[in-house]
């Protein structure tokens, strides 16, 4: 009796056991997370974004590898996101070809903004001009500066960032866009991640060009996502996993950070690791798409690298974070690993229609979208820093530009 | 300190010295069991099986490719079958029927496995080592099961006081407790980075 209850009993644990490892906790992978493969695998991600640049400073947008098309769509927002992107990897990589196609780039942004009231936004597409664009060409052009150490847009900075202040409400928040036809800020409508792209633009250029008061709303802006975004834009599983967030954190950790900012950058690094961890458990397989849902593609993973290597320099700045540092370091540590092991490498593109779209690029269903090799880079290169234990995360040496 | 009580809960109610205390007083009114001191020994012997499962967490988690946080959540998970069967049947196990169900050497099994050292108590150890620390989950251990022997000694006097009812009942109590336990457990691992 007791023997066959014991056999029974076995039996139901060996069961349960495989049920759980199948369903709840299969294989955590964190691909190749060396120094070597990530440092490969960032400058491959910078280089895909200057070789696949257009003729008119904008870069291919979309490309399907399945059906060797691109699609005819664009985005502004994404646009200065990956110029962002190559003026980092210029002043991390050093290689003066990213910062050619940069300036490609922002000569597109420069003949398509709209000047008003002494500020200045990039908007190609006319009509409303939205926060987004111009938060994130203002982010551009203190990446220029750090990597160039070349003035030369102070003023463009300044017009830029008066453009961010016309939109920020008293609140802290920003509206979405200014409504030209009707000159004023559009009164209603609101993003739910402008906020974090406007917020860092400010706060870099507070660092750029101290002294002018954008310190001020910078601080705003992070005190209304830390306490109000998220409950402002009704966000069901609140924090937001917000990257831009994450960045204004580091950005502004020096400066003094509150205890409801420390206690939401703590959430944040409680959200991206269950992201990461969750990511590193899908294989790919059908068996693991059905329990764990598809891969994630590049532009979010790149993100949550980007989000958990920000919050590492604020664990490594503010000793209220000091619990998470190994953690978190861990986490981004491997999140760029799984990027890196998801590139396409040269020798995988080699007998594609047009191996220079596809090599060094991430593919989702078929597809690769310029943010994808944006976010990407960035998460990759800062998750270096963090394998490094490198806290800093401006360059060190720019690369001297000529006064134009 | 709040950890050392946190895991020490977790280990309590994966224990479940009052699921297991009808099974220990079953087997102390057996003529046949032998000595029923030697019901005892089952104890130390638990708290060294627990005490290896904590100590070989690291190495388990990584051979198994599992970060402690994730595994977190299968530990909740296997809590859920005995906290059912505690809340259903107030016993960790079924209580022997037969001559032919008392083993030669009841002290080592079923009583220090699989009845106290139980592949849920097991996977706890492991689990709650990883949360925090081996030494915290070592020492929660043999403070459980000192404490599990004190209440087997007690047990014939406990019975007197307030029947077998009232001992099932605190049983039935064990399989509340390990549900919550199991619930903040889970959703501590999903909050963990």
């Amino acid at each position: 009796m007791l023997f066959r209850s014991t056999i029974l009993s076995a039996a139901v644990w060996v069961v349960l056991i495989f049920a759980v490892r199948g369903t709840v906790v299969p294989p955590e992978s964190c691909g190749d997370s060396s120094a070597e493969a990530l440092g490969q695998a960032a400058q491959n991600a910078a280089s895909w974004m200057a070789r696949n640049q257009l003729d008119d400073g904008r870069y291919v947008y979309l490309y399907n590898r399945d059906t060797d098309t691109q699609p005819d769509s664009y985005n502004e927002v994404r646009h200065a996101g990956v110029t962002m992107s190559l003026y980092q990897a210029a002043g991390r990589i050093g290689d003066p070809a990213f910062i050619d196609a940069a300036d490609d780039a922002l000569v597109f942004m420069q003949d398509n903004m709209v000047r008003r009231h002494g500020w200045a936004a990039f908007d190609p597409n006319g009509g409303n001009a939205s926060l987004g664009a111009s938060a994130l060409m203002l982010i551009s052009l203190n990446e220029r500066r750090l990597a160039t150490m070349d003035p030369m847009y102070d003023d463009l900075m300044r017009e830029v960032a008066r453009f961010i202040v016309t939109l920020q409400r008293e609140d802290g928040g920003f509206s979405i866009a200014y409504l030209m036809d009707e000159d004023r800020p559009d009164p209603v409508g609101t993003s739910r991640y402008y906020p974090g792209e406007a917020t860092w633009a400010l706060a870099l250029t507070h660092e750029a060009l101290p002294g002018e008061g954008w310190d001020e709303y910078a601080r705003k802006g992070l005190h209304y996502i830390a306490t109000k975004r998220d409950d402002y834009e009704e966000v069901k599983f609140p924090p937001l996993a917000d990257q831009w967030a994450a960045y204004s954190l580091a950005e502004m950790v020096e400066w003094g950070l509150g205890d409801d900012e420390i206690e939401y950058a703590r959430t944040l690094v409680h959200r991206f690791g269950l992201l990461v961890r969750t990511e590193s458990q899908r294989e790919g397989s059908w068996y693991g798409n059905f329990f764990r849902g598809e891969q994630a593609r590049a532009s979010g993973v790149g993100t949550w690298a980007e989000a958990l290597a920000s919050l590492w320099r604020v664990s490594m700045h503010d000793n209220r974070m000091a619990d998470l540092r190994e953690p978190t370091r861990d986490r981004v540590v491997c999140v760029a690993g799984i990027l890196a092991a998801r590139q396409v490498t040269p020798e995988e593109a080699a007998d594609e229609p047009q191996p220079d779209l596809v090599a060094d690029a991430w593919f989702h269903e078929g597809e690769t979208r310029m943010d994808d090799q944006q976010h990407a880079f960035s998460g990759i290169r800062y998750a270096l820093d963090a394998l490094e234990n490198n806290p800093v995360r401006e360059p060190v040496i720019g690369i001297p530009r000529p006064l134009q | 300190m709040i950890e050392f009580l946190r895991d020490l809960l977790g280990i309590v109610a994966t224990v479940a010295p009052f699921g297991a205390l009808p099974v220990f007083l079953a087997y102390q009114r057996r003529d046949d069991v032998g000595d029923a001191r030697l019901l005892y020994a089952a104890m130390p012997i638990a708290s060294a099986l627990l005490a290896i499962a904590a100590l070989l967490s690291d190495p388990f988690l990584d051979l198994i490719a599992v970060s402690g946080s994730t595994f977190q959540l299968a530990a909740a998970v296997f809590m859920v079958p005995l906290a059912a069967r505690l809340v259903i049947t107030g016993t960790s196990v079924p209580l022997p029927r037969h001559l032919d169900d008392i083993p030669s050497r009841a002290w080592l099994f079923p009583l220090a496995f699989p009845l106290l050292a139980s592949p849920t108590s097991i996977i706890a150890s492991i689990s709650y080592a990883a949360r925090y620390d081996e030494g915290r989950t070592i020492a929660a251990a043999a403070v459980v099961l000192a404490v599990t022997a004190a209440l087997v000694w007690l047990g014939p006097r406990l019975e007197a006081r307030v029947r077998a009812s009232g001992i099932s009942a605190l049983g039935h109590v064990s399989g509340i407790v390990l549900l919550a336990v199991a619930f903040e457990h889970a959703i501590d691992g999903i909050r963990s980075v």
